[in-house]
């Protein structure tokens, strides 16, 4: 029902593309009345760009910034209501960003952290760590000052707005802001050189360049809009008493708690940690995109194999026969392209697919989802679809019509290169030649672009790499029109350089410094190459002065990259004239003793080849083996990376190490080898297993030290590894499975170490039937593992580890064959074997209707936290979808169990499900109990 | 290129009245290398056996039309131009935009442009270390470019509102109530009046005057809020002054235009050469017509004054000048070096473009002439000949070049060739001797031809122009 004062708004909202005609204030009023997502979606899309840069200011793991980023909005939410308003929002939810990521960093380091089973991608390497502590510092400080003065360094020095754009964010007179970011910035200016930190303006300025603005994964604004309609997060099985988590308010304990119950409750949170964008991308070209849902995804999937299928259709949309489709790899699976199939008469194509060598970790079994399918047809641009998202009639591919690329390769000199190789590395589509108008109109202007449909790497089938002519001259087909392609051009006498062009006709853009500054050229194209240099030399021991084989030389950022002969010679081509090459070298086997360091080399007059020799120190060969505890076995698979640290009060790590870690190489025999310096260390070890405790070693007290580097309250050294250089800065130790400190004496030989994780306490669980049978065949849902079940067990139990203090395992069973159904906890200080016994599921039907008692058709069901004290309270494994006339249908309840639930609803502007309301009553069932629960009301939330 | 060069020169007697050949002031091969290299960027031998064969008149209307270029200037040098500086400014990489301008010099039809222009950004001195754009840089260059000769007032005018100067200048942050002087007095101490015809009053007022002029979204903008629009007092004149109004006061103040001879003569004519009463009468007939700088352009370099024996190879050839020169005259067109390392050459001998060491600009003249800036010019010219540290795939074949334009037949034909062509005279004895002790024996092989030219690209007498 909808008011004639709303018809406007919602009009507006109807229309993505105007929505900036409706304020803030109305988005957010509107959510609060009416309970209407889409509102919010619309002010998470316009603000989120520079959330997420606050956060990303702050925060090094990606996995944190968007953590940081949804506390940041459910912090809006709550605000909302009590808050005076503020004109615009920009300002202040960018002020509360970076609080939420400062408070989300300190207690990171400090707390248990649940998801360290969840393999965390490495923090961005393009950080300088050591820079990284000053800006960490700047941070800190900034987040002392008082909102007044701090809210305008925020958006004139971070979010880069001008004095007059702040003054209008923050609803001041400019001179008002003028005087408070004078005065920030001296009181900042003083508490930094109280910390030993000379505020520069490079220090400032380096915050501008590298927090802006960013891009929000369509996934990251389904689930802040998740977090933000819950408010209040699943639990595990509270058959134990474990207490559901939920927060009543949020002042400074809601990025800490946020993060602990976001783990707790929510592995579908966590899984498909932004890859490729999950689009269902149907390849042609239309006005609006056609987002179709994606299948319910009740059904427990047997990981064995999977059918793909599909139509191929041409430009005019009629099925198109004899088209070769092929898998091609997901970004992170080593899955190369293959063909699959040729499609048929009818343009239709089918073919199994194995998800094995996509599954990442446990819990990313399902990874195979973000792999493309792709048709490539001669003569017409590809079509491509992320498998997973196929429909219930399959991926629908549509070839589009193709439109050369005519490019020309000149010199600064205006002559033409000859033989340069052209190679495609990226080729973006978007839905509509609109939207990529678009596109280029925000690039021109410095604005963030809007994100496209979806990006191939290269064409599979194809050899994505053409020669120029001696004129010069290149031509590419086979992309398809009104795409991006990504070309990297190298050649003789050029430097490696990438060009982006369009398959559209045109004149060149040429964007504004900021961060989305790029040229882009029309299909018709002359690019100037400057000048490349090449750099050649010997790599050599720093002591000896002998050379070195079997070091990688890479430089920075870019290729090219090479690997010294046995000579130790190296030679890198194609490198850009600049004042000075940085490039970094390391070992590329394990057997090389070397340390990795990172070297400058000076230009010289001229652009003939420059020799450098590169001085590498050698340190102490390192080989450690990782074996699991109880076997004594080789732990090989369940291993991310083990690592070295030099540790304070270290004096022998040279100057210019590139990081704060030093990697070690896999080798065949499953033994990690790498090199490490004499003087105080730490080998650290990750395991993505999961099924290990955290690590915990002392450094003050092994290497009985007088004093740690900085202040112990804060970060004691049981919680952190000091690491060795002028800023000593801390290494939180949660973070690895093992910490083995070392101190090798400068003569040593080797250091060579057996290291096993701790698997902590374990438990034992027998499953039996209802009349205390064992029962086999039962298969198991870890919350932390993801939404798949496990496949069916062989044996009648099965044991748990990794349990530890405030590490419980919540567990559910089904036995699909005689419907069965259990649930536990465990925590590990059970006595003895842990019976469960299953009982006959129950089922509850229903019809899910809305307070007007109209049917939610395509909806979709989900287990949310359940009210405090509710001890009987379950989570739903994965989801349930209603059907076309709102009818659901929920098996393999446990019986005598609460069930939560919520529901969300597809919204087609974001691509996702967006949370609409709660069932009002739990779900229950008896055992074996088959419930129609007739019309299910979905309340609003906020009501 | 503009109507000015058309229009005959109003008959100026005096110390500008117009060449004719005479005996003394022959119309021989010193004064056509002469009117090159000041008049441009040096000439190849072809160049300057057509200019003396075809007088003075033809030769100067075609350096003054941008025609004297009859090699070397490719068929689409305004594309590729273009293309050079777009890719510059769309780049971070101020080598680039370097890079560009030593395309325009080296391979450009108008050579005695680009030294205005070169002249212009010296007078208009912005340095990019601080601008920090490099669009804004080009869109300057190319302001300069536009008029270059044009009258003074459409340079002044649209200099004074350019992003880059403004910048530079600090006009932002001049604002009411919060005055900025940088602006107003460099408009007054190097762009117009120049020292000794203003006081610091003027100046506070002229900063006030050019409150509100700023930039917005890197365009000029004049904010009216900004501006303090109270009374002024600026050379003793009253008025509620704007920034265009200033700007009009200073080009009528007769001062300007004695700055913009100054500038003239340092740009044309050789050390000690002008007499006050010279300037006197450039500036006077600047004044008489509207500052117009094409008409003084015309009237030096067909002056006689010009062509005196007095000013011939006494001026210091700058950094810019000698690398361009150099590769000008040696014909290094195929392959051609690279005009990024060139740019770099220009640095190292003091001149790096875009970036002049501050507001005053290169000092010049004799400046240019420390003993490390004489061993970079030697070490450059070394590197142009064998094209290894420029860029190029190999030496240039200096026999070959000599032999083309018919000499080279032994080594002290190979002297002549290089000395004519390079300082524009008849090599004395003493000038031989010298070349044929540092060549020693292998004066007459191709590797003497070399090192013949790189000696006397390297000799002091070289250096003057």
């Amino acid at each position: 029902m909808k008011s004639q004062a709303l018809r406007p708004l919602l009009t507006a909202l109807r229309r993505p593309a105007d929505d900036r005609r409706v304020s803030d204030r109305q988005l957010l009023q509107y959510y609060l009345d009416q309970g209407d997502e889409s509102a919010f979606a619309v002010l998470v899309g316009r603000h989120g760009p520079r959330v997420r840069a606050a956060c990303r200011q702050v925060l090094a793991d990606e996995a944190d910034v968007d953590d940081a980023f949804q506390a940041t909005f459910v912090v809006l939410l709550d605000k909302a209501r009590s808050m005076y308003w503020r004109p615009a929002l920009g300002g202040w939810l960018f002020g509360v960003a970076h609080r939420v990521a400062l408070r989300a960093r300190t207690r990171a380091a400090a707390r248990h952290r649940h998801e360290s089973r969840v393999v965390r991608p490495a923090s961005r390497p393009d950080v300088d760590l050591s820079w990284r502590e000053a800006v960490a510092v700047l941070h800190e400080e900034l987040d002392r000052l008082p909102d007044p003065l701090r809210l305008p360094l925020l958006l004139c020095y971070l979010d880069g707005l001008s004095r007059d754009e702040a003054a209008q964010q923050l609803g001041w007179t400019p001179g008002t802001v003028k005087g408070r970011l004078e005065r920030g910035r001296l009181r900042l200016r003083d508490r930094l050189a109280r910390r030993g930190i000379t505020l520069t303006t490079g220090l400032l300025a380096v915050l501008g360049n590298s927090g802006a603005a960013c891009t929000v994964p369509p996934r990251l604004v389904q689930t802040t809009l998740q977090a933000v309609a819950r408010r209040a997060l699943p639990a595990p099985a509270l058959a134990h008493g474990v207490p559901p988590i939920m927060w009543k308010n949020y002042t400074g304990l809601l990025a800490g708690l946020l993060l602990v119950a976001l783990a707790v409750g929510g592995s579908h949170l966590l899984s498909h940690a932004g890859t490729v964008p999950a689009v269902s991308a149907t390849g042609h070209l239309e006005e609006r995109p056609r987002r179709t849902e994606p299948p319910p995804r009740d059904k427990p999937s047997a990981p064995e194999s999977i059918t793909v299928q599909g139509r191929v259709l041409g430009p005019d949309g009629k099925p198109r026969a004899d088209v070769d489709v092929y898998l091609d790899r997901d970004t992170t699976a080593s899955v190369a392209a293959a063909r699959r199939a040729i499609s048929g008469k009818d343009g239709r194509f089918s073919f199994r697919l194995d998800p094995t060598p996509f599954a990442k970790a446990p819990g990313r079994a399902d990874s195979w989802r973000d792999a493309r399918v792709v048709a490539v047809a001669d003569g017409l641009g590809p079509a491509w679809a992320t498998a997973g998202r196929a429909t219930e009639g399959g991926l629908s591919l549509r070839l589009v019509s193709d439109l050369p690329l005519e490019g020309r390769i000149l010199t600064l000199e205006g002559r033409p290169v000859a033989g340069a190789r052209v190679r495609l590395r990226s080729l973006t589509a978007w839905a509509s030649e609109a939207e990529l108008s678009a596109h280029l109109r925000a690039v021109a202007a410095g604005d963030a672009p809007p994100r496209p449909f979806g990006f191939l790497g290269e064409v599979p089938g194809r050899s994505n790499e053409w020669k120029t002519d001696d004129q010069g001259r290149v031509r590419i087909t086979g992309l398809g029109r009104d795409r991006l392609a990504g070309l990297e051009v190298t050649g003789p006498g050029i430097a490696h350089d990438t060009i982006l062009a369009v398959t559209r006709a045109g004149k060149p853009v040429i964007g504004r410094p900021g961060p989305y500054w790029a040229t882009i050229y029309p299909a018709t194209f002359e690019h100037a190459a400057k000048p490349g240099r090449v750099l050649a030399g010997k790599a050599i021991d720093a002591t000896t002065g002998r050379p070195i084989a079997g070091i990688f030389v890479q430089s920075a950022g870019a290729p090219p990259k090479t690997v010294t002969d046995a000579e130790g010679r190296y030679e890198l081509a194609g490198l850009p004239k600049a004042n000075k090459y940085i490039l970094y070298v390391q070992p590329a086997r394990g057997d090389v003793p070397y340390i990795a360091v990172r070297i400058d080399v000076t230009d010289t007059t001229g652009v003939g080849p420059l020799r450098a020799d590169l001085r590498i120190p050698r340190g102490i060969p390192l080989r450690v083996q990782v074996k699991e505890p109880a076997t004594g076995k080789l732990l090989r698979s369940g291993v991310s990376y083990v690592s070295y640290v030099p540790l304070y009060p270290n004096k022998n790590a040279p100057e210019n190490l590139p990081g704060l870690m030093l990697g070690t190489k896999l080798e065949p025999d499953g033994s990690y080898r790498g090199a490490v310096l004499p003087g105080p260390g730490a080998i650290c070890v990750m395991c993505s297993g999961g099924d290990y405790l955290p690590a915990a070693v002392n450094q003050k007290t092994f290497f009985r030290l007088d004093r740690v580097p900085r202040d112990e309250k804060i970060l004691p050294a049981s919680e952190v590894l000091w690491t060795a250089g002028p800023n000593s800065n801390p290494l939180p130790q949660r973070q690895f499975q093992v910490i083995e400190l070392i101190d090798p004496s400068a003569g040593a030989k080797e250091v060579s170490l057996t290291l096993k994780p701790d698997p902590g306490k374990s438990a034992t669980i027998r499953l039996q039937d209802a009349d205390g049978h064992p029962l086999t065949g039962v298969r198991v849902w870890d919350w932390r593992r993801g939404e798949e079940w496990g496949p069916p067990l062989a044996a009648a139990g099965l044991k748990v580890s990794g349990l530890g203090p405030g590490r419980p395992r919540y567990l559910v069973f089904r036995h699909e064959g005689r419907k069965l159904a259990g649930t536990v906890i465990v925590r590990g200080e059970e006595a003895g074997t842990v019976t469960v016994a299953l009982q006959p599921w129950g089922t509850a039907t229903g019809r899910l209707v809305d307070t007007a008692g109209k049917p939610l058709p395509r909806h979709e069901l989900r287990g949310r936290n359940a009210p405090t004290g509710r001890d009987r309270a379950l989570t739903l494994p994965g989801a349930v979808r209603t059907d076309d006339e709102g009818k659901f249908r929920l098996d393999g309840l446990v019986p005598g169990g609460e069930y939560y639930l919520m529901a969300s609803k597809y919204l087609p502007q974001v691509g996702e499900f967006i949370g609409v309301g709660h069932l009002a009553d739990p779900v229950t069932v008896r055992p074996g109990e088959t419930k129609d629960l007739g019309d299910v009301q979905v309340r609003r939330i906020g009501k | 290129m503009n109507k000015t060069l058309q229009r005959k020169p109003a008959r100026v007697e005096g110390p500008w009245a117009p060449y004719a050949p005479d005996d003394k002031a022959p119309w021989d091969l010193r004064r056509v290398v002469h009117l090159h290299r000041r008049g441009g960027f040096a000439a190849t031998w072809a160049e300057l056996q057509r200019d003396l064969k075809d007088g003075p008149k033809a030769s100067l209307d075609r350096v003054l039309e941008g025609k004297a270029r009859s090699e070397g200037v490719p068929e689409n040098f305004e594309a590729t131009a273009r293309l050079l500086a777009d890719a510059a400014a769309g780049s971070r990489d101020p080598a680039r935009l370097k890079a560009w301008w030593v395309y325009r010099m080296l391979f450009g039809p108008d050579a005695l442009t680009e030294r205005l222009v070169l002249m212009w950004h010296n007078h208009f001195a912005t340095s990019n270390l601080k601008v920090n754009d490099l669009s804004a840089m080009r869109r300057q260059n190319e302001i300069f470019r536009e008029h270059a000769r044009a009258p003074f007032a459409k340079l002044l005018n649209a200099t004074v509102r350019d992003p880059a100067l403004l910048l530079w200048l600090d006009a932002q942050v001049n604002r009411k109530g919060h005055p900025n002087e940088n602006l107003g007095r460099e408009l007054m101490e190097l762009f117009t009046l120049g020292i000794g015809h203003y006081t610091e009053k003027d100046v506070k007022e002229a900063a006030r005057a050019l409150t509100g002029w700023t930039v917005v979204d890197e365009a000029f903008t004049d904010v009216p809020v900004r501006h303090d629009d109270g009374e002024k007092t600026i050379l003793g004149r009253q008025g509620h002054w704007k920034g265009a109004d200033l700007v009009k006061l200073l080009l009528e103040h007769p001062a300007t235009a004695n700055r913009l001879a100054f500038r003239l003569c340092e740009l044309f004519m050789g050390e000690g050469t002008v007499d006050a009463a010279a300037v006197k009468a450039l500036a006077d007939g600047l004044r008489e017509r509207d500052l117009d700088i094409g008409w003084a352009v015309g009237t030096m370099l067909r002056s006689r004054a010009f062509f005196a024996e007095a000013n011939l190879g006494r001026r210091v050839v700058g950094p810019v000048e000698y690398v361009i020169g150099s590769a000008r005259a040696l014909e290094l067109f195929e392959p051609p070096s690279s005009t990024l390392v060139l740019a770099e050459w220009m640095a190292r001998l003091g001149q790096d473009l875009f970036y002049p060491p501050n507001v005053g600009g290169w000092p010049g003249g004799r400046t240019w002439l420390t003993t490390r800036a004489l061993i970079g010019r030697a070490n450059c010219a070394a590197a142009l000949v064998d094209g290894a540290r420029v860029g190029r795939p190999g030496p240039m074949d200096a026999l070959a070049l000599a032999r083309r334009h018919g000499h080279g037949k032994d080594g002290a034909d190979l002297i002549t060739f290089c000395t004519k062509l390079l300082v524009g005279v008849e090599p004395s004895v003493a000038w031989r001797e010298r070349l044929d002790k540092a060549l020693g024996k292998e004066a007459a092989g191709a590797d003497g031809a070399r090192k013949a030219v790189a000696l006397v690209l390297a000799m002091p007498e070289a250096q003057l122009a």
